[in-house]
């Protein structure tokens, strides 16, 4: 359908050539990248070094997000949250040069969860303030109840670490040492932190420098004339991939697990409004904000997921920028899951929620934009933290990791598998024999795809994983996973994948489940096996290329009784090739007794 | 007579150099055959060797050749294509599937289409057996010898041959991977075992997996084509072993690398970056960035000091490789690369590229999408009657009307101007490349000069400069044939390293020199195998160091004789202060690796070289003059053959200097230096 583009307000006069823009562009992405390259590479804690839980992006001069390249999408999509909040309280005319800022809180300064501690420093050129470069970076521990800060049963905003409103941490270059002295003292691994701390002032030093030799070459005038442009091009690029959605009202419902306190299932609704080039989406129908942790995503983090949702759907090779999230609107009403008050507890609902929200929209959408969407993933974060004593350096150790699991199957291919949740991008595991170097009271026995996890589908999910730690000391765990009870859900009548799980002794008499809890008590000697789920399948099982299901049975992946029984396919057990025949019969038989439609992991899509 | 031959085999082209003992220096170009890329050698082989013979006018027979270097593209193609053979792998229990997790990262974050590789060896072929090594190199639990040995006949009687090896920790301690391929080759005698305590000894086993499933992966392919054209080459009448370039720059024998194809995969690149530091020394350049320009990518590499530089781990497709390599970045930025307009109506060009077929509008068989070509053709920059020397006629009206109608109409433009903004939109992000390879290292972009070459390089070098950061730019003489001129001006290398991760505090300086020792002594074997004199062997050595809590190390060169603590630990300190701007002399350092570099030197080339202008030259004039697209006019422009170019010339641009298989633009405000390799100096007129 035809629909007329709406074109920003520009003079054509003033308008910027495409050429400039792209020239302009290419330097800004070189600034940032170089920013990142330093925060990689000075920081400490593996979370930073070998995860890159971090993102780094650059402002106007009127606080408006410019760029943002490479980085973890749901900070990328909240970063603007972060600057409004200190610009509120110092204003940019009185800002000078050598001031940084930092905070976390999400309530009052557009934080994501406490362990994001976000830095923010003007840029000055010939005196005048040009451009702001700020970093958001996860810091191992953020001090609360539990070791790692990622409690899915704190139970209030105190429980989950120190809170940290927009502060100016340095004056015209004088750092305020006291506060971090304030900041240290309040976390379990500050020796990390302040490692992490220089790589994250250090990036802030480098955009200041390359900005700089930049402006040196290119004038001011180049950057203040396009960063109108650059926004306006940003918002068009939106607009035309909203205006390949057809006009209407689309929803998705269904239930998240639980909130860490509570198992009870929790209500998620979603209402997709397309308008022309606009889009409208909104949280009404969700449930109320839950006491435990898990259940609760911040407005900053439904806004970043949602507007990530739509980057899905975009041609994002630049990266977004504050133009990019002008035609997408997004409503909550206040004290829902999706939209707590203050003091909810909110850090492990930013995975479990954050993540089901960008599915629910994938939900609701599928039915017009089938190509573009994908079936259930394995959920949130599924972060788990090991940590306790060292007993050789008589340190606190943590050990904190976000897990990958399967993705869901696609139109044009199966899912993934064991690739890292929607919202975390270009994140990376952390190496077994780097764990175990760094933290010895660990031993990995086994790094696995979790066999048969993957919902069957004419193109069926990815494999999720299963990692077995063997406990050499005593620690305290917690767990935050989703998709344990709902599972990742098919389309189009694919099956949804496995569910995920943390067991602590497993396939012993004290075997314990745990999905969503911390504090939990590991004896030494014990075992963990974090599992995570599959992703759903796509289309019909019975669809699915035999070969593909025969080569799935030869790699010791799905069973030769899946097989069958699932994709009505026959494999000969000696040699894994399929039956052709033999599967033609299986399929007209089970074509013949079938007559409901699969499961859908609670959710519910209406038109 | 005497003569040095290298070959580098592209995916389009097949550039070869020889050097005849006179200090001759011969080129040819012949068409690659990539279906079996022995032809396109033998047939440049052939035709190179009767050039030259007729340029000397003595014949010059493969019997002459004492030295043939050529560039292992085989290898880097089987894995771009994923034409593979079967190969198994055997891993700790466990952790078989370390393959195909990867690092669980997704790196097109907002890609939903995004299909995860393919692993190298398919998990039927991947088999577990009960070891385990602890990071301190403890045993926890010894390796299970009758599993082993049953998984060993399980793979003899799938008929494979190539087997990769990778235990957990075994750079702590090999002796399980060691024992292991033992058992195996009892059972399997005719297998080649490939172990990551050998190949890679450092840790991180997703990267060391990866390393070694290449490596096992690509013996077959290696062995295969190396067996034929040494058979080839020695039934036309050649007597010396091959010799294979490296990706870490060095070269080694063919024997070597049928044991260790994964260390040739980026050997064409790297000999670009080698041939590039050759010519900057020649020149007196210390610090040159270099952009190897071709049809569908760009190769960056870095010189500093003199050097070309290395890191430590490369990529190809994804997968890692643990092994020095000449540091290159490569972006889908090329001759062949596509402009189009973005939904938001900006202009793009690339990643995609035209290829070779149906290639640039321009090449007239098919392609109608515009590309940077067909750019500089419809700039009139690009002569269409003299591309290859003539042997390819461009046409001029179909890069016009590409460009005219997915560029120009859409966004309102002139075509030419549409032209000149692809060409500024390239190169920015050519030059953002460039800057970031160069801030990887802690490098000031504005000390550099650039050096541009491959086919497009010379193309675009003026533009180049123009929008980038640095203040000068050398075209190199012969931009086509760098790669194979920095196989012949390098030295037989190989590098070992081993990981040892433990507090500088603690560190027995004993022990080190006895780490480093071990591996000169692995080093001098591997050179004497090679046939070098011990003369001319030479050891390098250096320790990796980082802060405690930091992944990343750097590594400083250290003296084995003369270990002094204090004097590595302040050195590591200033380098990081160089590289990223601070140091912490106060926080405590630790050792991660030892490394050697065992070098076997061979003699450097002698570049020929050119008269300064003398009376009977005559003055510098044009071959002709076209009109030619700057700055948003068409103006008369001086075109210029190369070999009428004399040392010492000047040139002021705008004007276009055009030889056979190269053009170069000097833009309008810009002047062009000649030296006496007629080597190109570009820079900002004064």
């Amino acid at each position: 359908m035809a629909k007329a583009v709406h074109l920003v307000d520009v003079a054509p006069e003033e308008a910027v050539d495409p050429v400039t823009l792209e020239v302009v562009r290419a330097g800004l992405h070189s600034i940032i990248s170089e920013m990142s390259i330093t925060l990689n590479r000075t920081s400490y804690s593996t979370i930073l070094r070998e995860i890159n839980d971090y993102s780094c992006v650059l402002f106007d001069s009127r606080g408006r997000l410019l760029a943002q390249a490479e980085g973890i999408p749901i900070f990328n999509g909240s970063m603007n949250f972060v600057v409004d909040a200190v610009i509120e309280k110092f204003p940019l005319a009185e800002m000078e040069e050598g001031d940084i800022f930092l905070s976390n809180d999400p309530y009052t300064a557009g934080g994501t969860h406490k362990n994001d501690i976000n830095v923010v420093m003007p840029i000055f050129w010939q005196g005048e303030l040009v451009m702001l470069a700020a970093n958001k970076a996860h810091h191992l521990d953020i001090g609360g109840k539990d070791p790692g800060s990622w409690s899915a049963d704190a139970r209030n905003t105190y429980q989950e670490g120190l809170c940290l409103p927009a502060l100016r941490l340095a004056r015209r270059g004088v750092m305020n040492e006291e506060l971090v002295e304030v900041l240290m003292a309040n976390l379990r691994t500050p020796t990390l932190s302040r490692g992490d701390f220089s790589a994250q002032i250090a990036a802030l030093k480098t955009a200041e420098l390359r900005t700089h030799e930049w402006l040196e070459k290119n004038g001011a005038d180049a950057l203040t004339r396009t960063a109108d442009a650059l926004l306006d091009h940003g918002e068009r690029v939106v607009r035309a991939a909203i205006e390949r959605i057809p006009d209407g009202v689309y929803k998705a419902s269904g239930f998240a697990d639980g909130d860490g306190v509570s198992d009870e299932p929790i209500p998620i609704a979603v209402t997709v409004t397309v308008d022309g080039s606009d889009i409208h989406i909104d949280y009404s129908g969700s449930g109320a904000q839950r006491e435990g942790s898990a259940g609760n995503a911040h407005w900053v983090v439904t806004v970043s997921m949602t507007r990530q949702a739509m980057m899905f759907f975009t041609d994002t090779a630049l990266g977004g920028n504050e133009g990019s999230y002008r035609p997408i609107h997004i409503s909550a009403p206040p004290g829902c899951v999706f939209n707590p008050e203050y003091p909810a507890p909110v850090t492990t609902g930013m995975g479990n929620m954050g993540t089901r929200l960008i599915e629910l929209i994938f939900q609701a959408l599928a039915d017009v934009i089938p190509e573009e969407v994908i079936g259930g993933t394995f959920g949130c974060f599924s972060c788990m933290t090991l940590g306790g004593k060292d007993p050789e350096t008589d340190g606190e150790f943590v050990h904190f990791e976000c897990y990958s699991g399967g993705w869901g199957g696609r139109h044009h291919a199966d899912g993934n598998s064991a690739t890292v949740s929607l919202g975390s991008g270009d994140a990376y595991n952390i190496p077994v024999e780097v764990m175990e170097t760094t933290t010895p009271i660990l031993l990995c026995e086994k790094f696995a795809l979790q066999e048969g996890s993957a919902g069957a589908g004419r193109h069926r999910g990815g494999f999720g994983t299963e990692i077995d730690y063997r406990m050499m000391g005593e620690a305290e765990l917690a767990i935050a996973l989703d998709r344990e009870t709902f599972k990742p859900y098919g389309l189009f009548g694919g099956l949804e994948g496995q569910g995920s799980e943390l067991l602590v002794e497993p396939g012993t008499p004290s075997e314990e489940l745990y999905v969503r809890a911390s504090g939990v008590k590991v004896a030494e000697g014990a075992l963990v096996r974090h599992r995570t789920a599959g992703g759903g399948g796509y289309g019909p099982p019975s669809e699915r290329d035999p070969a593909l299901v025969a080569d799935d049975c030869l790699n010791g992946l799905i069973t030769i009784e899946d097989a069958r029984d699932l994709y009505g396919v026959a494999i000969d057990p000696g040699t894994f090739a399929p039956d052709l025949d033999a599967t033609a019969a299986l399929r007209k038989a089970q074509r013949g007794q079938s007559g409901c439609s699969p499961p859908r992991s609670g959710s519910e899509r209406t038109q | 007579m005497t003569a040095r031959l290298a070959a580098d085999i592209g995916g389009t082209f097949t550039d070869l150099v020889l050097l005849d003992s006179g200090g001759g220096v011969h080129v040819a170009k012949t068409l690659s055959t990539p279906g079996d890329f022995k032809e396109g050698v033998l047939s440049g082989v052939e035709r190179i060797l009767s050039d030259a013979g007729e340029a000397r006018g003595q014949e010059i027979a493969l019997a002459d050749v004492d030295y043939f270097v050529h560039g292992a593209t085989v290898v880097l193609n089987a894995l771009l294509e994923r034409k593979l053979p079967q190969a198994a792998l055997v891993t700790t229990a466990g952790f078989r599937d370390v393959l195909e997790i990867m690092r669980t990262n997704n790196p097109r974050m907002y890609d939903l289409k995004w299909v995860k590789p393919k692993p190298i060896i398919p998990r039927h072929l991947r088999f577990e057996v009960a070891e385990r090594v602890r990071h301190t190199g403890e045993a926890l639990c010894a390796l299970d010898e009758a599993g082993t040995r049953e998984v060993a006949r399980r793979i003899k009687a799938l008929g494979i041959h190539s087997v990769a090896l990778c235990f957990l920790h075994a750079y702590a301690n090999p002796a399980h991977e060691r024992r292991a391929r033992e058992i195996i080759l009892e059972e399997h005698p005719e297998a080649h075992v490939t172990i990551s305590s050998d190949v890679a000894s450092e840790l991180r086993e997703f990267e060391r997996t990866s390393t070694v499933a290449i490596n096992a992966s690509t013996i077959p392919i290696i062995s295969a084509y190396l067996d034929g054209l040494s058979q080839a080459l020695i039934d036309r009448g050649l007597e010396r072993e091959l010799f294979v370039m490296q990706s870490n720059g060095g070269v080694i024998t063919s024997r070597t690398a049928r044991s260790l194809p994964v260390r040739t995969v980026m050997s064409g690149p790297a000999g670009g970056v080698v041939g590039a530091q050759f010519i900057a020394n020649r020149m007196g350049l210390r610090d040159v960035a270099t952009i190897d320009i071709g049809g569908t990518s760009s190769d960056m590499g870095v010189i500093s000091d003199g050097l070309a530089r290395t890191v430590d781990q490369s990529a190809v497709e994804g997968w890692p490789i643990m092994a020095p390599t000449i540091e290159i970045l490569a972006i889908g930025a090329g001759g062949g690369s596509i402009a189009w307009v973005d939904a938001g109506g900006a202009l793009r060009v690339g990643p995609q590229s035209a290829g070779a077929r149906p290639g640039p509008a321009c090449y007239g068989l098919g392609g109608d999408e515009p590309t940077v070509s067909d750019a500089c053709v419809t700039l009139n920059r690009l002569n269409p009657d003299y591309f290859l020397a003539g042997e390819m006629v461009l046409d001029r009206a179909a890069a016009e009307r590409a460009i005219r109608e997915r560029i120009a109409e859409p966004l309102g433009m002139d075509t030419a101007e549409a032209a000149e903004g692809i060409l500024r939109v390239v190169t920015a992000n050519m030059n953002k490349a460039i800057r970031s390879i160069l801030i990887a290292r802690g490098f000031d972009i504005r000390q550099f000069t650039l050096m541009a070459f491959g086919g497009a390089g010379g193309m675009v070098a003026g533009e180049l400069l123009r929008i980038g950061d640095v203040q000068r730019l050398v075209v190199p003489s012969n931009p086509g044939a760098v790669s194979a001129v920095g196989m012949l001006a390098t030295d037989l290398r190989h590098d070992f390293a081993q990981s040892s991760v433990q507090s500088f505090g603690e560190v027995e300086w004993g022990d080190v020199r006895h780490a480093l020792r071990h591996l000169r002594t692995l080093g001098a074997e591997r050179l004497q195998a090679d046939g070098v004199d011990e003369a001319a062997m030479h050891f390098d050595d250096a320790l990796d160091l980082r802060y405690v809590g930091q992944d990343y190390y750097l590594r400083v060169y250290v003296d084995i004789d003369d270990l002094d603590g204090e004097r590595i630990r302040s050195n590591f300190d200033r380098l990081h202060e160089h590289t990223y701007g601070f140091a912490n002399p106060e926080f405590e350092v630790e050792m991660v690796n030892a490394r050697v570099f065992a070098i076997g030197a061979f003699e450097r080339p002698r570049l020929p070289e050119i008269d300064t202008r003398q009376a009977p030259h005559g003055p510098l004039t044009p071959k002709a003059r076209r009109p030619v697209f700057f700055d948003g006019a068409f103006v008369e422009t001086d075109i210029y053959d190369v070999t009428a170019l004399c040392a010492d010339d000047a040139i002021a641009g705008p004007c276009v200097i055009e030889d056979p298989r190269s053009t170069i633009v000097v833009m309008p405000g810009q002047s062009a230096a000649v030296d006496r390799f007629r080597n190109l100096s570009i820079e900002v007129a004064a």
